[in-house]
């Protein structure tokens, strides 16, 4: 399958200015420029779950599966299992990945499946109209806490660095020259991959000009470092006001969960015999 | 006549081209574009966008 855009006859409901509109935009090139390069996109499987992120599945012609809340990850895995030629990108919300599903996207992390995943990180439940995540800051006033949230935030990076994820970036809805490289290298980062992104949410969460006067590029950082990567990934921790770093903070080769599972597939026709030989040695 | 680019999005406006879908005729330099006129992509109006 060859085609030079990527879009699709389901008309766009986003609100005018949301922050997904980048991700899509960025992820349509990345997987344009992928196809150019010879990756053959019935081989790409998107997977989406639930909020407004989900809806990117739509407007994207390749194949997709839509999961449900906090699932996205486990979806992803089990596709990406089922089939090794499969390159898997999960979209999710952080309402549904850091929030419902972060047991399983630890688990992802620690197994270093090689999938990848996309947050929308817009830190609101905007589908459900405005109220807080695991990532809103304190004191965070929306429908469900009219006087502010009582508790921090989780900083998502810190928490996947330390659970063994072997790529991890981070971009905003406003730099989509940068979420295009990010988007690449996850998608080619052999091993579990994460680029959190900073969307913006213009309707209950509008955070363009905060992210605007905070964010840098990094520069002369190596991602090979884990400390330096821990150093950089605490700098800012979705609380406080402080600089906020894009860009690659970690990146590092290690076996993926599927190179030891793959080994032990047996063909069809044997797979009876060899299941009857380890149920009767295990009697 | 420049090319401008749509800060949330990417999405280019090319005067060359115009805009079909909002009757923008070929030749339409963005400055002269209603203020009316939204990104044909994501639907932000005519100040979120910057020369390309």
């Amino acid at each position: 399958m060859e085609q030079k855009d990527l879009g699709t006859y389901a008309q766009n409901t986003w609100c005018p200015g949301c922050g997904n509109f980048a991700i899509l935009n960025a992820i349509k090139t990345v997987l344009g420029e992928l196809n150019a390069e010879g990756l053959p996109l019935e081989n790409v499987v998107l997977v989406s779950g639930i909020g407004c992120h989900a809806k990117i599945v739509d407007y994207i012609n390749v194949n997709s599966f839509y999961s449900i809340h906090g699932r996205v990850t486990p979806a992803a895995e089990a596709i990406r299992l089922g089939d090794p030629k499969m390159k898997v990108i999960g979209f999710a919300g952080d309402g549904d990945a850091y929030g419902e599903g972060i047991e399983h996207l630890i688990f992802a992390a620690k197994r270093n499946i090689d999938i990848t995943m996309v947050i929308h990180n817009n830190r609101v439940y905007g589908l459900t109209t405005g109220q807080y995540t695991p990532t809103s800051p304190q004191g965070y006033r929306g429908r469900s806490t009219p006087e502010g949230t009582k508790e921090l935030p989780i900083n998502p990076l810190e928490l996947m660095l330390a659970s063994g994820a072997t790529y991890l970036g981070r971009g905003t809805s406003h730099g989509i020259e940068l979420l295009k490289k990010l988007f690449k290298e996850a998608i080619l980062h052999k091993g579990f991959s994460l680029v959190d992104v900073l969307q913006v949410c213009v309707t209950y969460f509008n955070m363009y000009e905060y992210y605007d006067k905070r964010v840098y590029e990094l520069k002369d950082h190596n991602p090979l470092d884990y400390q330096q990567a821990l150093n950089k990934i605490r700098e800012w921790d979705y609380n406080r006001d402080a600089r906020i770093a894009l860009g690659t903070f970690y990146k590092r080769g290690s076996p993926t969960f599927e190179e030891g599972f793959f080994k032990q597939a047996v063909p069809p026709p044997e797979r009876m015999e060899k299941i009857r030989l380890i149920l009767e040695s295990s009697i | 006549m420049d090319k401008y680019r749509c800060t949330v999005c990417g999405y280019i406006y090319d005067p060359a081209a115009g805009d079909p879908t909002q009757g923008i005729a070929p030749n339409t330099p963005f400055e002269t574009l209603p203020e009316s006129w939204v990104c044909p992509e994501c639907g932000v109006t005519k100040d979120m966008f910057e020369k390309a």
